[in-house]
C-alpha cells in the first residue's frame, strides 16, 4: 500500500495508528504536515539547516507526545504550539532582548508594510533569517501568529515594554530591507 | 498586514527528503535505546550486587579469620597426661598452635585438668614451666625448689584467701609451724 497517496486517511486515523507504533502511518502523518512546519522552523531559525534541526526535534517531540492530544482544538494547531515552543527553546539563549522605553521605539505606520504584500514568502523568509534572533522570534510572534504583546512577554520571559520595542525596531530593519531591496531592482530596470 | 500574516502562516516548504530517515533512525533509537539502557542498567545492577556480595563475604571470611587465629594465638592446650595428676593443679603445657614456647602477650590461659580456662599473667608461665616435668630441661635446683613447694601446698590444707587479711595472718602463722 502506497501510504504517500493515501489521503483517505484521517487526522485521527494518523494520530491513532502513530499512537500505536505504526512506521508508515507516523511517516504518512509526517508527510502531510512536514511543509507547513518546516515553513514554521525556517521563520524562526536563522538558516535551513537550524529550521531542519528544528523540525526533527519539534517531530520527535509530537510523535513522543500525541497520546497528550486531547483533541480539543485542531491538530495543526497542536502541532504548531509544539514547533513554536520548540524553536523557542532553541533559541531562548540567542535571544538578547534589549529593553528600552516606549519612547526609543520606532514607529512604523501599518501601510508601509504592503511593500512586504509584494515580496514573494521565499524573500521575507529570507529577510526575516537577517533579523536578529531577538527581533526574529518577536515579530514571528505578534505578526504572523498573532500574540499580543502581554503574551509574548510571559512566554519569552520579557515585559511589555521590550516585546513592543523589539517589533518596532525589527519592522524598521526589515523596511530598510525591503528599501534596498526594491532600490535595486529599480535600478537593475534601469540598466 | 493581514495578508502578509496569512501568507506567511499558510506558507508551505518541502523539508530535505533525509529528514524523514533522520526522525525515522532516531524514533527507533528512542524504542531500542530505552530497553538497552534498562538492559544495561540491569546487567550494571546485577553485577555491583554480586561485586558487594563477593567482597562482603571476603571481608568477613578475613575477619573470621583473623579473631580465630588470634584466640589461638594465646591458647595454651590442656595436657594430655592430666589423669595421672594427683593434686589436682594442672600443669599446663605452654605450646601454642604455632609451636612456639611462650607467648609474648600479657596475659596467658591455660586450661585445668577439669578443662576450665583460666587466664594468668605470662611471668608466672615460666613457673609453670618449671613445674611441669614433662618439659625438661631445666636447673636442677629450681625444679628442686619448686617440687618443695608443689609439696608443701599439697599437704596444707588450709587454702587462704588473699583479700582476707585472718587468713594471711594464719597463713603466716602455719609456714612458721612448718619451719
Amino acid at each position: 500500500m502506497n501510504l504517500r497517496s493515501n489521503h483517505t486517511l484521517t487526522d485521527a486515523d494518523l494520530i491513532q495508528g502513530s499512537i500505536e507504533g505504526n512506521r508508515d502511518i507516523q511517516e504518512l502523518l509526517y508527510h502531510r504536515f512536514s511543509s507547513k512546519m518546516y515553513a514554521v522552523c525556517l521563520r524562526y531559525s536563522g538558516n535551513a539547516a537550524d529550521a531542519q534541526d528544528l523540525l526533527q526535534e519539534g517531530f520527535i517531540k509530537v510523535f513522543k507526545n500525541l497520546n497528550k492530544f486531547r483533541g480539543e482544538g485542531s491538530f495543526e494547531g497542536w502541532m504548531r504550539r509544539i514547533f513554536l515552543n520548540t524553536s523557542i527553546e532553541h533559541y531562548r539563549k540567542k535571544v538578547n532582548m534589549l529593553s528600552v522605553t516606549e519612547t526609543q521605539e520606532v514607529t512604523i505606520e501599518d501601510r508601509e508594510w504592503n511593500i512586504l504584500d509584494d515580496l514573494a514568502e521565499k524573500d521575507i523568509i529570507s529577510m526575516i533569517h537577517e533579523l536578529s534572533p531577538g527581533y526574529r522570534v518577536v515579530f514571528n510572534m505578534h505578526v504572523i501568529e498573532g500574540y499580543s504583546h502581554k503574551e509574548i512577554a510571559d512566554i519569552l520571559g520579557i515585559n511589555e515594554g521590550t516585546s513592543k520595542s523589539q517589533l518596532a525596531r525589527a519592522k524598521g530593519v526589515l523596511k530598510k530591507m525591503v528599501e534596498n531591496r526594491l532600490n535595486i531592482n529599480r535600478t537593475v530596470k534601469e540598466i | 498586514m493581514q495578508t502578509l500574516k496569512d501568507k506567511m502562516y499558510n506558507y508551505e516548504v518541502t523539508p530535505p527528503s533525509e529528514s524523514w530517515q533522520i526522525i525515522a533512525s532516531e524514533l527507533d533509537e528512542n524504542k531500542t535505546g530505552n530497553s538497552l539502557l534498562f538492559k544495561k542498567r540491569s546487567e550494571v545492577f546485577y553485577l555491583s550486587l554480586s561485586a558487594a556480595a563477593a567482597i562482603s563475604i571476603f571481608v568477613f571470611g578475613l575477619i573470621f579469620w583473623e579473631s580465630n587465629n588470634k584466640g589461638t594465638d594465646d591458647k595454651i592446650t590442656a595436657p594430655k597426661t592430666t589423669s595421672n595428676n594427683e593434686s589436682g593443679i594442672g600443669k599446663a603445657s605452654m605450646l601454642s598452635e604455632d609451636g612456639n614456647k611462650e607467648s609474648g602477650s600479657k596475659y596467658i590461659t591455660i586450661t585445668s585438668p577439669q578443662g576450665e580456662c583460666v587466664k594468668i599473667s605470662s611471668k608466672a608461665a615460666r613457673l609453670i614451666l618449671s613445674s611441669d616435668d614433662q618439659n625438661p630441661p631445666k636447673p636442677v635446683v629450681w625444679s628442686a625448689k619448686v617440687n618443695k613447694w608443689k609439696d608443701i601446698m599439697e599437704s596444707n590444707v588450709f587454702a587462704p584467701a588473699t583479700a582476707n587479711f585472718l587468713d594471711v595472718v594464719e597463713l603466716t602463722h602455719t609456714l612458721k609451724m612448718d619451719n
